[in-house]
């Protein structure tokens, strides 16, 4: 039994009184993050209130805490800006969760290296604004800047975002990270490796998309870039989303670099225009943004772009709306979600080659349940799309709701059978794991288990998930088979304690 | 024990996305610390209760009315909920289901059906401000209404009007002794009532002196008689308009002259209650940029991007108002401006308070205030 006022003492004394919490309020908002399910797959996932929630300033801050963890035998959760929505953040095993949003300093801007070390606290919009007046820039950062950390963003793998196809991903720009392991010692990526399993210096690569289960980024070090004056955008309407990729396609193998770059079809159009009426009709729409050193380089770049997907069919627009469009960048997904009011998504790294195949195949499903989906695809590198299709629906409804889920992660499933790649687990994806994009699952968990053995850092999370596969797709499959109202029923069922075990591996 | 159910802000809590965009611009955020209080909390966290139909608890209560109300998170929401709003619907009905709002509030709803202010100053010294010089026409089409902060503490404020409409002739009226409380307290306590109560008879008194215009000073006033009052009564029989739209457009046509230099460097904090809600950033620019000898510059965080002064959290919060106010300051004092500028009583009030404790040197002025300087 963990003795609640021996470590609440404990932990106030690391971070002081207005550093920590417990009440009921606050617990319940750490127990969440962006995602909208059930309770009763919550509970099905396991996911529980944490015992407190901690805010350290500094790395020896959190080097103290979980130090204590360690000590109690208390879990560990890490979260940043909570901005994702497969449960990363959420704990699944009693414990505490570091809030790291505490951790906002710029520690150094160093401008002929061009690097900046930051906490893991700050928000990419800071930095973006912050760099900007210095004329710099971070490169790839992702749409949910307003919130999302740069911790967050490192331990979710950083794949795609804005800027991608031209930046890549995060790892690309990671020339050092802190990170507190979870025995407390405190290491430098650049310069140390990990004796405990084996790893050499340079070791980066083990904490990014790692979701924080190997340790807790304390600082960061990343790549700036100088800010191009040019920077031009386009928007081109298709008459068919497939067109839209076949033109897109055609520019990259033209060698063209987009900035940025994201696809959506009809659906996603007319919804928008529910909310924005002057957003575009078209069967499928375009924007891209290219940067260059001159603006007119930029411009180049982006008649190079209508030029060809002119030959594709594909319509310009005008500046006007490329320009509104590309305004709306930080809402992407968000933009109709009111007209659910629940947003319900899948995310799927697909080879652009198989796109095509993959929207296919998910439009054949969606039409077999009556589901309307609205795709919107962001290119995340030369050849890869981060592809979210979107179904709106009134989680009030719950029977519908839950079957709407089933039906996505029947999706994401034949997305993964035709290629496609998860990015991130969290909890939700755990079934997928070894679908993961970038690792060596067994590596990984060789890794956990030498780093962690008591596994008490983000436990249950990427690896040694605790839901079972085989329970999980069935239930799956049943509930996006069955008719909504016996979901309902199936959903009471499965949240009901002695079942729950079922789905435990 | 009261439960909440279906209400029409209920589908703003499902619309809520919990992307948290909300939580890095907002106040009460960054004085707690904790997801809680920022609107992305106060939203799971109803949503949770009414859901689980678990009965409202004190710190429920608490936790939404620990707001600045200054409408920051609306801007960054990608939903575009309209969390003022939904502040005031939560209010309303946590009243309405015999949940009490926060002590301040039912103190200062009684001192305004009492001494018509939310102080509990005396009734009788409500017209003190007045200069004996003021002359004031019987019938106008135009009506000044000082708000009570303006008439009991910021009586420079309301002075400073009244000084440059007599130096240019301007012909409006008052109801002095009659003047009383907009009701924004109660409006944004939850009760209507008492607030339905208030603006009948303001109503009824500014209908009956024949105004066809009414302007305040407050934006506290003009945001309740321009937004709320209609959601209490109907449509009004008069224009509400601000002091700040009256002054530029009496500037801009030539009435208005500034004659004196005032060689200062300026900046300009944009009130919540008329830059955010009601749009009205650029006439009080105008205004300042058409003083001669003034050096404007701005904050880093203006116009829709403006921090809030702290000034709505004074009526429960005192201490993380005046807190918040600092922050305000401390931003003007990092532009190296000599005087900080608004146009609001209690914005004012505020950042003078946030000034004062900061030890800073640089001076803070409604703007009817630095305008009379000119003339």
């Amino acid at each position: 039994m963990i003795n609640h006022s021996e470590l609440r003492s404990a932990l106030i004394k690391i971070v002081g009184e207005a550093n920590y919490a417990e009440s009921e309020l606050d617990l319940l908002c750490y127990s969440s993050d962006v995602a909208a399910l059930p309770p009763e797959i919550f509970k099905v996932y396991g996911i529980k209130k944490p015992i407190c929630v901690v805010k350290p300033n500094t790395t020896e801050q959190v080097a103290a805490i979980v130090r204590l963890a360690d000590k109690y035998g208390v879990a560990i959760t890490p979260r940043g800006g909570g901005s994702s929505g497969l449960g990363g953040a959420v704990p699944v095993k009693d414990g505490v969760v570091i809030d790291l949003t505490g951790m906002k300093q710029m520690l150094e801007l160093n401008e002929s290296k061009k690097t900046i070390t930051v906490q893991p606290g700050i928000t990419w919009k800071e930095l973006i604004d912050f760099l900007d007046k210095k004329g710099l820039q971070p490169g790839t950062y992702p749409s949910s800047a307003y919130s999302a950390t740069i911790g967050g963003f490192i331990a979710t793998g950083g794949y795609f975002g804005v800027g991608a196809p031209k930046y890549g991903p995060i790892s690309n720009r990671i020339v050092n990270l802190e990170v507190v392991l979870p025995n407390g010692d405190i290491i430098n990526t650049a310069e140390d490796g990990i004796p405990a399993a084996d790893i050499p210096m340079d070791c980066s690569w083990v904490f990014t998309g790692s979701e924080g289960i190997f340790g807790i980024v304390t600082k960061a070090t990343l790549k700036v870039y100088p800010k191009n004056i040019g920077f031009e955008v386009c928007a081109i309407a298709f008459d068919s989303l497939e067109d839209a990729y076949i033109a897109v396609n055609e520019a990259l193998k033209e060698r063209l670099t987009p900035h940025t770059l994201h696809i959506v079809d009809k659906n996603f159009l007319d919804n928008a225009r529910k909310i924005e009426d002057k957003t575009p009709e078209a069967e499928a729409l375009v924007v891209v943004a290219f940067e260059a050193p001159t603006t007119s380089e930029a411009k180049e770049y982006t008649n190079k772009m209508l030029k060809i997907c002119a030959t594709k069919g594909g319509s310009d627009l005008g500046l006007d709306v490329a320009k509104r469009e590309w305004e709306e960048r930080f809402k992407v997904e968000l933009v109709f979600k009111r007209l659910g009011p629940t947003l319900l998504l899948i995310e799927l790294l697909a080879p652009l080659a198989k796109v095509q195949e993959i929207i296919k195949k998910w439009n054949y499903i969606a039409e077999k349940h009556g589901l309307a989906v609205s795709h919107f695809g962001m290119l995340s590198s030369d050849s890869l799309v981060n592809l979210m299709p979107m179904v709106l629906v009134d989680e009030r409804n719950k029977g519908e709701f839950v079957k709407t889920v089933a039906i996505l992660m029947k999706m994401l499933e034949a997305g993964l059978k035709l290629g496609g790649k998860i990015h991130s687990v969290g909890v939700h994806y755990a079934t997928y794991v070894e679908n993961k994009t970038g690792v060596n699952i067994k590596e990984l968990r060789r890794i956990k288990s030498a780093v962690d053995p008591k596994n008490l850092m983000n436990p249950y999370k990427v690896v040694m998930g605790r839901l079972s596969p085989r329970a999980f797709k069935f239930a799956m499959g049943f509930m996006a088979r069955s008719p909504a109202w016996l979901d309902s029923f199936a959903l009471k069922v499965a949240g009901a304690t002695p079942i729950v075990k079922i789905f435990r591996t | 024990m009261a439960r909440l159910q279906e209400k029409p802000y209920e589908n703003e809590l499902y619309v809520c996305a919990r992307c948290g965009y909300c939580r890095e611009v907002c106040p009460v955020k960054k004085l707690n610390g904790f997801d809680k209080v920022c609107p992305r909390g106060k939203i799971l966290l109803l949503k949770h209760f009414m859901e689980k139909k678990m009965p409202i608890t004190k710190d429920m209560i608490w936790n939404w009315y620990y707001c600045c109300t200054c409408g920051y998170c609306a801007e960054t929401c990608p939903v575009n909920i309209d969390f003022p709003t939904v502040v005031k619907d939560v209010r309303v009905d946590l009243v309405k289901r015999g949940l009490n709002p926060l002590e301040p509030f039912k103190i200062a709803s009684a001192n305004i059906l009492t001494e018509g202010n939310p102080f509990g100053k005396p009734k009788s010294e409500r017209t003190e401000w007045i200069p004996q010089s003021v002359k004031l026409s019987k019938k106008s089409d135009t009506l000044y209404w000082a708000g009570c902060t303006s008439a009991y503490w910021t009586t420079e404020t309301a002075g400073a009007v009244v000084s440059i409409l007599h130096r240019i002739n301007f012909d409006y009226n008052m109801l002095g002794g009659d003047e009383g409380c907009c009701g924004m307290i109660p409006v944004w306590g939850g009760g209507t009532d008492v607030s339905r109560q208030i603006a009948e008879r303001n109503v009824r008194l500014i209908e009956d002196s024949g105004a066809k215009v009414l302007f305040t000073t407050c934006p506290g006033c003009y945001s309740t008689f321009k937004e709320d009052y209609p959601k209490l009564v109907g449509k009004l029989g008069f224009e509400v308009r601000h002091a700040s739209e009256l002054f530029s457009e009496l500037i801009k046509s030539g009435r208005l002259k500034f004659t004196h230099k005032v060689a200062s460097t300026v900046t300009y904090h944009d009130p919540c209650h008329i830059g955010r809600f009601h749009g009205i950033f650029e006439e009080p620019r105008e205004i300042i940029s058409a003083i001669p000898g003034v050096k404007f510059i701005e904050m880093d965080y203006n116009r829709r991007a403006a921090n809030c002064c702290g000034g709505p959290m004074r009526t429960a919060f005192a201490e993380d108002s005046l807190t918040v106010a600092q922050w305000r300051v401390d931003e003007a004092l990092s532009t190296k401006a000599e005087i900080l500028t608004t146009f609001c009583p209690q914005c004012t009030i505020n950042l003078r308070q946030g000034a004062a404790t900061r030890e800073a040197t640089i001076e803070v002025l409604d703007l009817p205030e630095l305008m009379l300087k000119a003339i």
